[in-house]
């Protein structure tokens, strides 16, 4: 800037000084909103004083020239295309938190629904709807949903679940029972005693677990039998004819070869014997009596035995082991009783 | 599902105001794509604020944000170089006017424009939002939170200023002022 134009500046300042309503009524003309009174006004202000007629004219000539109007009107649809493309951009940002709350949402589901599950599955769960059944005084026979039977000896107990349709059936047995499972691949059969488990598909075995005793014996009628120590983790696989006993304490588990229907004897009350060893036939009886037989002179070892008891009591079937044996039993203590005899030849 | 609704509610917020602050924006910048440019801005980075909670009448803020940021743009350098080496002109009337007339007006307009770029940032903004907002000297205080009487020393001196080049160019201001 010149000098010349400095104090041009400076004239035109001064001569508007105090007057910045005179500004704002030009203006107003000029953008054509004055009032009528405005309009007046103005032009009395404009004859009055020659600075104001020279402010208008200067005014008029800027506002003129700097009179724009947009080339075009704002393209809302377009502009709102671009914008909300920008926004959503904005939005999928922050999706990965998003995702990861949903996640964890999804997670915590899954683990309310899972303890929702394993607490109606667990059969000692009070929010089961589960049948108890008990063998009070006399020998029961279950049917269970899958059509399962299920003979439960004296004073045992079956606990399973009404529903029965998870992917396994699983039931906890206390005491002693004869399992004829429906085969169904699918959905393993499972029996919970304590610490001992016996996982079949389509099956029947024995299982004696009664609590107070300290072993678990299995015996297989047909098919094949996980039988599983939980805590220990040995497990066997047991065939048809064959039997195993879990020690509860040590979870050791011992097979042993040769079962026969007797091993189940309690189930239909008969005791069958064909040229059986006698040790043989006082564990059977040992077992379907639940009382222990001790043979005192190993010369009764070669004792072979042949008859069947059908619902017998325990001193009709000694008085006829007596008799075919010529031995002698004395009641010896808490339901064990000892045998002696001359042995056979 | 929250952030949804706020993108349906914001996109109704955004058509009823867009092209009234795209106009305003527009008178200042002197330009359409740069003023939707800026009214995009506005809008984006107050979603960003709200982060998707839009209040009730947001007009009084989104009016205030578009023009605070066209000033501003108008005041930038990069807005400087773009005026320098100009290509571009807003077409008045063009259809009434005979080519030479039209050459001569864009010329006049041009170095309006330029004189205008030229002014002192406040300055500047004092006249823009007299010129194109037609705003009272109190109204312009009030925006910019200067005193009124900074408003009427600024608006003076932006007259001075642009009072010369018009004075300098008296036969297109003859042209002009046929057509005014």
């Amino acid at each position: 800037m010149h000098s010349g134009e400095s104090d041009f500046t400076c004239l035109i300042i001064r001569t508007m000084e105090n007057d910045s309503h005179f500004w704002d009524l030009s203006a107003k003309y000029l953008h054509g909103k004055a009032t009528a009174e405005e309009q007046e006004q103005l032009q009395e202000l404009r004859a009055l004083s020659d600075d104001h007629e020279n402010q208008f004219k200067a005014m008029e000539k800027v506002w003129s020239v700097t009179g724009y109007k947009p080339e075009r009107d704002a393209d809302t649809d377009k502009a709102w295309a671009k914008t909300e493309r920008v926004l959503q951009g904005r939005i999928n940002e922050k999706r990965p938190v998003r995702l990861l709350y949903s996640a964890l949402k999804v997670a915590a589901l899954i683990a309310i629904v899972g303890a929702a599950v394993w607490l109606f599955r667990s059969p000692l769960s009070i929010f089961n709807k589960m049948e108890i059944v008990r063998a009070n005084g006399k020998r029961t026979e279950i049917v269970l949903p899958d059509s399962s039977h299920i003979w439960l000896n004296i004073g045992s107990e079956l606990v399973y679940n009404k529903d029965f349709n998870g992917p396994e059936r699983i039931v906890e047995l206390k005491g002693e029972g004869f399992f004829e499972v429906q085969p169904d691949p699918d959905r393993p059969f499972i029996v919970h005693t304590g610490k001992v488990s016996t996982k079949v598909l389509g099956t029947s075995f024995n299982l004696n677990a009664y609590p107070a005793d300290s072993v678990v014996d299995l015996a297989v009628a047909t098919g094949k039998v996980l039988f599983r120590a939980e805590g220990s983790k040995e497990e066997a696989i047991v065939n048809r004819g064959n039997a195993a006993s879990i020690n509860k304490l040590s979870g050791r588990l011992i097979k042993s070869n040769i079962v026969d229907e007797n091993a189940w004897s309690w189930k239909s009350g008969e005791l069958k014997f064909a040229d059986a060893a006698l040790k043989e036939v006082l564990a059977d009886l040992g077992r379907h009596y639940r009382i222990r037989l001790e043979l005192q002179d190993n010369d009764l070892q070669n004792c072979r035995f042949t008859g069947t008891f059908k619902d017998a009591k325990l001193d009709e079937v000694l008085q006829v082991l007596q008799a075919s044996l010529d031995l002698t039993y004395k009641e010896t203590g808490n339901k064990t009783i000892s045998i002696k005899g001359q042995g056979c030849n | 599902m929250l952030k949804k609704q706020g993108l349906k509610y914001f996109e109704e917020i955004f058509r009823s105001h867009h092209s009234d602050l795209c106009r305003h924006v527009a008178r200042i910048v002197q330009d359409m794509d740069a003023a939707e440019d800026i009214v995009q801005d506005v809008f984006i980075s107050y979603w960003d604020k709200s982060k998707g909670t839009i209040i009730e009448n947001p007009h009084a803020y989104l009016y205030r944000a578009c023009i605070n940021k066209a000033l501003n743009y108008v005041s930038s350098t990069t807005r400087r170089a773009e005026i320098n080496n100009d290509a571009f002109l807003p077409d008045l009337s063009a259809d009434t006017r005979s080519p030479e007339q039209d050459m001569g007006f864009r010329e006049l307009e041009k170095q309006v424009q330029a004189l205008i770029e030229t002014l002192p940032p406040v300055c500047k903004k004092v006249f823009l939002l007299s010129r194109y907002e037609e705003m009272s000297h109190k109204e312009i205080a009030a925006f910019l939170g200067i005193s009124p009487n900074t408003v009427d020393n600024h608006i003076k001196k932006a007259l001075a200023i642009l009072r010369k080049i018009v004075l300098h160019l008296p036969l297109l201001l003859h042209i002009i002022n046929q057509f005014c």
